[in-house]
């Protein structure tokens, strides 16, 4: 294809290839692999192929979750990326453009890695091999969407951006770190068979298919964070259609055979799902004063729809499903009141940080979760055992007085959260 | 001339709780050239980044050739350049393929690519220097590749923010003919700067922002043009001539300055003949007739006065 006829189909992509495939790189990279192929060989390593996986992981991984970060964050330093916000290109183009073609010379390395190894000694089973590259592009998704991220909380951010975003890839690429393929670790301690929605799956094809939906998964959300920097509303609907997904995930495994679980079980784990990922979203969301703004002077329904926070409608759909869960027979109504206050709990002290501190929110948000899920416990635990620790936490079977507490704890992060905003609302 | 080729209303848009922009509103015609001016912090750069849908703004709306920026960006992209008061070139792309990248990222084919790109270099005279990449050019002629990335695509609404800083003279000139050329091929034109008498080579609108707030709009030539300020040069005793200028129904404000006299004058050429023939009837002896120069600054600054 030339240059002018891929700058057409994805200009982004021809940039990249202008910048990062010269010829003095192109030379290189293949020589470097054969010096590390022959230093093997004539070290005395038999399995080359076990180390090609090993440069592969290298390449894709450690390198190209770097390089992806990079991509975007170099052309917010160099004031580049504002020529990119302002164009007419499809944003799942620009996305995909962005994160092959700033991640284009590792993958010219991987393809050598896979010319040479069928030559080599040693084998590299199919279905890892292709885990390695679907984690590989995985984990580069992830890198560019944590760099996104990270500027959507502070556009002037420029030291750590990258670094954190490569460890953000890292962990979500290798297969046995990534949140899909460590679910399906777990299940694989069950056998070699996964029981999911009634069916049985072999463990391996599964965990490939679930790491290829997961891959989906990163590319729509660096499309919709390219969207949205295109100018669009921010749209709720991509997290919320995410996180339907992943309610209806775990819930498969609660259909073992022709086990069919109860109403409330299900609409419980799939609430418990749904709270997680609102919580994920929750702190994966800047609280800027002017999108707090925008929503509220939203003219009519549909734009205030637009301009929701993407957390929202996922813990509005999880408190459904837990009342659901609840009305139809499931856990006690004052334990799931109680966890419902404490969520209140949760986004009104996460708004108040958010509002309150400009810098190093995150750290502080992470000092106030350890605090209160972590010590408050135990520290209740030694005092007064299960009876006190109900008047703060929501407790099996604690008498429904003891609401009374975690009812209270909402009201006050409400009124910290209100104090914030009329502090910080300017006009 | 379309009278509402860009339409702002109620614009508001805050940076932290500092409001940038407030409820600011405004018709710019098709084809028009418009000098957005105002001191620093006045929100001149927001206001263009809102025009080009970088910034969303809290409230307001913005409408480009019919086309609503807020709510379709990509489509007003391809009807809007932008050149941005930090140079946006790739310095390790050719000039050739910076102006490829910046046709093909609005939708153009394989066929308009190219001949964008020669056209555009064209256009900024970079055409000798095609091969050559950008990191190596002069600031000025990066200034001019940015430039000519905006237009690359040929948009029928092109924002310039402060475009001549950094420039030589000669390329400020060159930058005056380039944008009247544009104007003149039917390009609408929102200039950013604040060298007001390089502004009124070309502006014949302005647009005045202060403190986030729509100052003035007035259109500098045609028939809604604020009156145009000339000057009268002639041998000896001015108050005669003054008295006759007073006469005539197209001449507003008059005053002696410095042997001369000033005065608005609301005619065509043709008026302007009528007048210089009844003051040479009256035996004024004129030496000259000629606009005053600086229209425009003193139009700001007496909004601002």
């Amino acid at each position: 294809m030339s240059a002018s006829s891929l700058l057409q189909v994805n200009p982004e992509l021809q940039r990249c290839l202008w910048l990062e495939l010269t010829p003095t790189r192109l030379v290189l990279m293949p020589v470097l692999l054969a010096l590390m192929l022959v230093g093997l060989h004539l070290a005395g390593t038999d399995d080359l192929a076990e180390w090609i996986g090993y440069a592969l992981y290298f390449l894709l991984l450690l390198w190209g979750t770097r390089l992806a970060a990079e991509s975007f964050v170099d052309e917010v330093v160099q004031g580049t990326w504002d020529i990119q916000r302002l164009s007419a290109v499809n944003p799942l183009g620009l996305a995909l453009g962005k994160l092959v073609g700033g991640t284009i010379y590792v993958w010219y390395g991987a393809a050598w890695c896979l010319v040479a190894l069928p030559f080599v000694p040693g084998t590299l089973e199919g279905t890892e091999l292709t885990s390695i590259l679907i984690g590989g592009l995985s984990g580069q998704a992830a890198a560019l969407m944590v760099a996104m991220l990270l500027h959507a909380f502070d556009a002037s951010r420029r030291r750590g951006s990258t670094a954190l975003a490569q460890v953000v890839g890292i962990v979500a690429g290798i297969p046995s770190l990534g949140l899909a393929a460590a679910l399906s670790s777990v299940v694989r301690e069950w056998g070699t068979q996964i029981h999911w929605f009634g069916g049985q799956f072999e463990t391996g094809p599964f965990t490939l298919a679930q790491q290829a939906i997961t891959l989906g998964w990163w590319l729509l959300g660096v499309a919709w964070l390219v969207r949205r920097q295109m100018g669009h509303a921010p749209s709720p609907w991509p997290y919320l259609a995410f996180a339907v997904y992943q309610m209806a995930f775990s819930t498969g495994f609660l259909f073992a055979g022709d086990l069919v679980p109860p109403f409330p079980v299900v609409a419980g784990i799939a609430a418990l799902a749904g709270a997680a990922l609102a919580y994920v979203g929750l702190f994966t969301t800047p609280w800027h004063v002017a999108d707090v703004k925008r929503l509220m002077l939203a003219p009519n329904w549909a734009q205030r729809w637009s301009l929701l926070p993407s957390w929202l409608p996922v813990a509005l759909l999880a408190v459904v499903l837990g009342a659901a869960s609840v009305a139809s027979g499931g856990r006690e109504w004052s334990l799931a009141a109680a966890a419902l206050a404490l969520f209140v709990r949760d986004i009104a002290l996460v708004a108040s940080v958010r509002l309150l501190s400009r810098r190093r929110t995150t750290l502080l948000l992470t000092v106030l979760a350890v605090l209160l899920y972590g010590l408050l416990p135990e520290v209740l635990d030694s005092i007064g055992g299960v009876t006190l620790r109900a008047w703060i936490f929501p407790t099996l079977d604690a008498p429904a007085v003891t609401l009374v507490g975690p009812l209270a704890q909402a009201l006050a992060a409400l009124v910290l959260a209100g104090w914030a905003w009329t502090r910080r609302k300017g006009h | 001339m379309t009278a509402d080729f860009v339409s702002v209303r109620s614009l508001v848009f805050e940076y932290g709780t500092t409001r940038a922009l407030d409820q600011v509103g405004f018709d710019l015609p098709a084809g028009s050239v418009t000098a957005l001016v105002g001191p620093n912090g006045a929100g001149k750069t927001t206001l263009l980044r809102c025009l080009a849908g970088l910034e969303r703004p809290l409230a307001g709306t913005v409408a480009i050739d019919g086309v609503d920026v807020l709510d379709q960006p990509r489509l007003a992209h391809t009807r809007l350049g932008f050149q941005q008061d930090f140079f946006g070139v790739y310095d390790e792309l050719t000039v050739r393929q910076n102006l490829l990248h910046a046709a093909a990222i609005q939708g153009l084919d394989r066929h308009d690519m190219e001949e964008a790109s020669v056209w555009a270099a064209e256009a900024v005279g970079l055409s000798d220097r095609m091969e050559q990449k950008a990191g190596a050019l002069s600031r000025g002629l990066r200034q001019r590749l940015a430039i000519a990335r905006a237009l690359a695509h040929r948009p029928r609404l092109l924002l310039m923010d402060e475009p001549a800083s950094g420039l030589d003279p000669e390329a400020r000139r060159h930058l005056s003919a380039l944008i009247r050329n544009l104007n003149a091929a039917g390009m609408t034109i929102v200039v950013s700067s604040h060298i007001l008498s390089e502004l009124e080579d070309y502006s014949t609108h302005m647009l005045a922002l202060r403190d986030g707030h729509c100052a003035q709009l007035a259109a500098l030539g045609g028939d809604d043009a604020v009156l145009s300020r000339w000057r009268l040069g002639l041998v000896g005793d001015c108050r005669d001539a003054l008295a006759g200028l007073r006469t005539l129904a197209e001449v507003g404000e008059a005053q002696i300055v410095g042997g001369d006299i000033e005065f608005t004058f609301s005619g065509d050429p043709l008026a302007r003949h009528h007048l210089l023939r009844h003051l040479m009837d009256q035996g004024v002896m004129v030496t000259d007739l000629a606009p005053t120069g600086g229209h425009l600054e003193k139009l700001y600054l007496g909004e601002k006065a």
